[in-house]
């Protein structure tokens, strides 16, 4: 009987010990696995000039957090060994070459930057109805994933635009994540009727990212790889250009650098840069 | 070894004591299957950041799977008692925490992921009297309170 319960209890040790090792085998000793060398993207991110993430009243808007902190620092010294295992050239024509059969193979975004052709890093955000949502759940359906702040304007606009035209593209989820708080999100979501599709926590993935500005458009596609990225406002012949290509499996062609509707924030341009 | 039948009391931290485990090693087994979202849970409470998150994951799932396991089958349960209320007691300063810095952010138990609040709190210092309950009644008589004295007390019985 002794012998018997030492073993149970020994075995029951080892079995979620090992459960436990197993799942968390590619946090612990690296989960980027080099891509082929081929050339995977289908479109580089177009540098429309973003929103500064800063505005003022907004007290966990990216601005307002310290972008150089030590954290970021080190994570930003690494970046360049995930980073290179990626083709960042455009491709000449812009279409989507799916190599990704196996997700193993896909870069993981993070360390403070992101790229088309890999898959976001994990996280995990609170819907406005209290649902949760990680990276996992992104898979199985095609997504159009932005990063916002309640207090960009900007932001208000595509929402409220994309609460007028998101049914016409029915296979694709919208998710919106806000870098802000709950109590801060709630009146962008009555300002724009998106409440089902809002969610919040989305700071750490945004640093995680190294996303500078609001909003910040990526199209996912059901492998969980990012097919898109658009920093912005995008106008509504974009928006409609870009999800009905991605709703029909189309290459989504890469935009000018800077849109019409972008013009104006260029001299707001967070990095103060022409884009 | 004694062969002392236990008491009413006895039996009843020894029913407490085998529950309290089983609960640490379901949020382990939890913990281990659902270990992306445990990590994101670490990092959201933006306490230890970088390499040392996922370790400090594997970590917490040892400590809740040696807890739960040695409490269950009777090894060793005043010490991992203890451990187990220090455990509950870093789990708790760490919920404050949170609830001080207003993050929004899911509590990441693996008892109903909910976002962190005071009901959490309220739940872990209940808990943590719980497996202080059990050091204390322990004592001493640890191995009365063993599986393996119960099974021999049922046989006894018989």
């Amino acid at each position: 009987m002794k012998n018997i319960r030492a073993a149970a209890a020994v075995l029951s040790y080892l079995v979620i010990v090992c459960l436990a090792g197993y799942n968390l085998r590619g946090q612990l000793f690296g989960k980027s696995m080099p891509a082929p060398p081929t050339n995977s993207t289908s479109a580089a991110p177009a540098q429309a000039a973003p929103e500064p993430a800063s505005t003022p009243g907004a007290q966990s808007d990216l601005k307002s957090q310290p972008e150089t902190t030590p954290q970021l620092v080190a994570q930003a010294e690494t970046s360049p060994k995930e980073k290179a295992v990626l083709p960042t050239t455009p491709s000449p024509t812009g279409k989507i070459k799916d190599t990704h059969s196996q997700q193993s193979s896909v870069p993981v975004a993070g360390n403070g930057a992101v790229d088309v052709g890999e898959r976001l890093p994990d996280f995990l955000l609170i819907g406005l109805n209290g649902n949760t949502l990680n990276e996992g759940a992104l898979r199985g359906h095609k997504t159009l994933f932005i990063i916002v702040s309640p207090t960009c304007p900007h932001c208000q606009k595509d929402l409220k635009l994309l609460h007028q035209i998101e049914n016409d593209y029915p296979s694709i989820e919208p998710v919106y994540a806000s870098v802000a708080q709950r109590d801060q999100t709630i009146p962008l979501a009555d300002m724009t009727g998106e409440g089902d599709h809002l969610y919040t926590g989305a700071m750490d993935l945004a640093r995680s990212l190294g996303v500078s500005g609001v909003p910040f458009v990526m199209l996912i596609d059901e492998k969980g790889v990012i097919r898109l990225i658009k920093k912005g406002e995008l106008d509504e012949p974009t928006f409609r250009d870009i999800l009905g290509k991605f709703m029909h499996g189309q290459p989504v062609a890469q935009l000018p650098k800077i849109m019409p509707s972008d013009a104006a924030l260029t001299v707001t341009n967070f990095f103060g840069e022409q884009a | 070894m004694s062969s002392k039948p236990l008491s009413t009391i006895g039996w009843i931290i020894l029913v407490i004591r085998i529950l309290f485990g089983g609960l640490f090693i379901y949020t382990s087994v939890w913990h281990s299957m659902h270990a992306k979202e445990f990590l994101q849970s670490i990092k959201d409470y933006q306490i230890i950041s970088g390499p040392i998150v996922p370790w400090s994951g594997l970590l917490f799932i040892i400590l809740e799977a040696s807890i739960g396991v040695t409490l269950v089958f009777g090894y060793f349960v005043r010490q991992m008692a203890f451990v187990a209320a220090a455990l509950l007691a870093v789990f708790t300063g760490v919920f404050v925490s949170a609830i001080a810095r207003k993050l929004d952010i899911a509590c990441g138990c693996g008892l109903g992921d909910t976002k962190v609040g005071w009901l959490d709190v309220v739940r872990d210092v209940l808990l943590m009297a719980i497996a202080l309950l059990i050091a204390w009644r322990t004592g001493k008589n640890a191995e009365e309170l063993s599986t393996e004295q119960t099974a021999e007390q049922l046989s006894a019985a018989k």
